[in-house]
């Protein structure tokens, strides 16, 4: 019986809770409650301290997703989180006011897991706000020296979540080649 | 810009038609390397003709005793037959978009069958050079006109929207030998430009439609197999749609470089499969070289032990993958 684990992470609203629910087999559990940081998103809850998903593979095995809170000021619990993680999933909110500089924070702050496994970036929300642009940020990558995948995706359609995943487990596969 | 103007006459046009004719030539004036006038006391070169004044069905029934003009069309039926290459129709009510691509397509048949040339002439090159070359440089905002030389039809491209309209005829863009290429700056007040901005497709297609994206395995002549190479932005979606080995190749090229056999031997591609990979990221300005020593530094051999770790973990992913639903090239193994 094996446990293997993805991590998504990204600011408050990307919609990792969302992300999960879509391909979890399992009611996705989730540790929120009131948002009193309503200055920086009008969410009526939060997560405090994880979002819970699973799928079964048989022989016992499972891949378990977890969806990290979104607040800097759980930071601690992303390292605990990211542990023996096969790889990470950052989903950023291009509504937010510094979408770009965000990203920032999510790859400094996993920057371990990212160099032994993989990361793939979702961008949310583009329907809401255009800019800034997929090419904003594969410009902010390439001024940190590295290429990753981004892409623009709805969390709440299934397939787009399962593509997303699928580039992970394309760039995990590539990595063990 | 040339010193001698292109005259363009419009015979039998309504008021507000030959404002909007006015209206064009200015801005070609302004977007273009040409001197555009309206022939008032001088025959024009270009004949912007309504056919359904009396003035402009007796200037077009003359057209033969000029074979040396080009014919702009509107408001009347064509003579039946094959077409006409001094010949060019326009749909009424005319459009302002349609009025610049046949003045433009005029001029590019002028230019064809003039060998002095009043206008400047532009390098002649193939539709596939003129999109790699112009795909090296792809970040900077500009808008590209390709014309062919031949045909008249003129397909503009956008940057860094990676988008083109096509304008015109181009029978077969596939087929499009010789274009020549004027490179125009981003006007955001400029009508004509804004529309077909509006109206633009995915550069992917046209590159698809050229040949190039599918090169049927064979790697471009600007790429070198001996090279290795790194990936320097991911591709876009509509890349990786149109290339179904883009995504493995990709995924290998982010983490390290390679050549094209260390590839087809990492990732289990085909070397065709690779090339068309190879050729789709290297069109778009995604492809770099690097240094042979850095290139092997970067790919160290496994040891067994890791082998079999390995082999395990990519049985997890098939796993993984049939679960969502994803259709696996090989069987799922228990890992």
């Amino acid at each position: 019986m094996a446990e293997y684990k993805i991590i998504i992470t990204g600011p408050m609203g990307a919609g990792k809770t969302t992300a999960i629910e879509a391909v979890s087999e399992v009611p996705v559990v989730s540790t929120d409650v009131a948002n009193t940081a309503k200055k920086d998103h009008a969410k009526a809850t939060t997560t405090v301290a994880m979002d819970y998903g699973e799928l079964t593979l048989g022989g016992g095995d499972h891949l378990r997703l977890y969806g990290t809170p979104g607040q800097q000021r759980f930071e601690f619990m992303w390292k605990i989180l990211a542990k023996g993680a096969l790889g990470l999933i950052v989903l950023m909110d291009n509504a937010r006011p510094n979408a770009v500089r965000d990203l920032d924070i999510y790859l400094d702050n996993f920057a371990e897991l990212i160099a032994d496994t993989g990361v793939v970036i979702g961008i949310t929300r583009m329907d809401v706000s255009s800019q800034p642009s997929l090419e904003d940020y594969h410009r902010s990558l390439r001024r940190r020296g590295v290429v990753y995948p981004i892409m623009a995706l709805d969390v709440r359609k299934k397939q787009e979540v399962v593509i997303l995943l699928d580039t992970l487990f394309s760039i995990l596969e590539a990595a063990e080649a | 810009m040339s010193e001698t103007p292109l005259l363009v006459a419009a015979v039998g046009l309504s008021e507000p038609d030959a404002r909007l004719l006015t209206a064009t030539l200015s801005t070609l004036c302004i977007r273009t390397d040409a001197a555009w006038k309206l022939a008032r006391d001088a025959p024009g070169e270009i004949l912007v003709v309504d056919l359904s004044h009396p003035e402009g069905a007796a200037a077009f029934a003359q057209r033969g005793i000029s074979p040396d003009k080009v014919f702009i069309v509107l408001g009347g039926a064509l003579p039946g037959g094959a077409p006409d290459p001094q010949v060019l129709p326009l749909a009424t009510p005319i459009q302002a978009q349609d009025l610049y691509g046949a003045l433009e397509s005029a001029a590019a048949r002028l230019r064809a069958d003039d060998k002095a040339g009043s206008l400047p002439s532009q390098p002649v090159t193939t539709l596939a050079d003129a999109l790699y070359d112009m795909l090296q440089q792809a970040d900077r905002m500009r808008v590209m006109q390709i014309t062919d030389v031949e045909e008249g039809g003129t397909i503009f491209v956008f940057f860094p929207e990676r988008i083109f309209f096509l304008e015109g005829r181009l029978s077969s863009v596939h087929g499009t030998e010789r274009v020549c290429v004027v490179e125009a700056p981003r006007d955001d007040d400029d009508v004509a430009m804004t529309a077909r901005l509006a109206m633009a497709q995915p550069l992917m297609r046209l590159l698809v439609l050229a040949g190039l994206s599918n090169s049927k395995g064979t790697l471009l002549p600007q790429l070198d197999p001996a090279m290795a190479y790194r990936l320097n932005r991911w591709p876009t979606m509509e890349m990786l749609g149109a290339v179904p080995s883009l995504l493995k190749v990709s995924a290998y090229l982010i983490k390290r470089a390679g050549t094209v056999q260390e590839m087809t031997a990492r990732t289990g591609l085909l070397p065709e499969a690779v090339a068309d990979a190879l050729n789709a990221c290297a069109l778009n300005g995604y492809l770099e070289t690097v240094p042979r020593e850095r290139a092997v530094e970067q790919s160290p051999a496994q040891p067994p032990v890791k082998q079999a770790a390995t082999k395990a973990k990519l049985g997890l992913f098939q796993r993984i993958r049939a679960k969502l639903g994803l259709a696996t090239a090989e069987p799922a193994s228990d890992g």
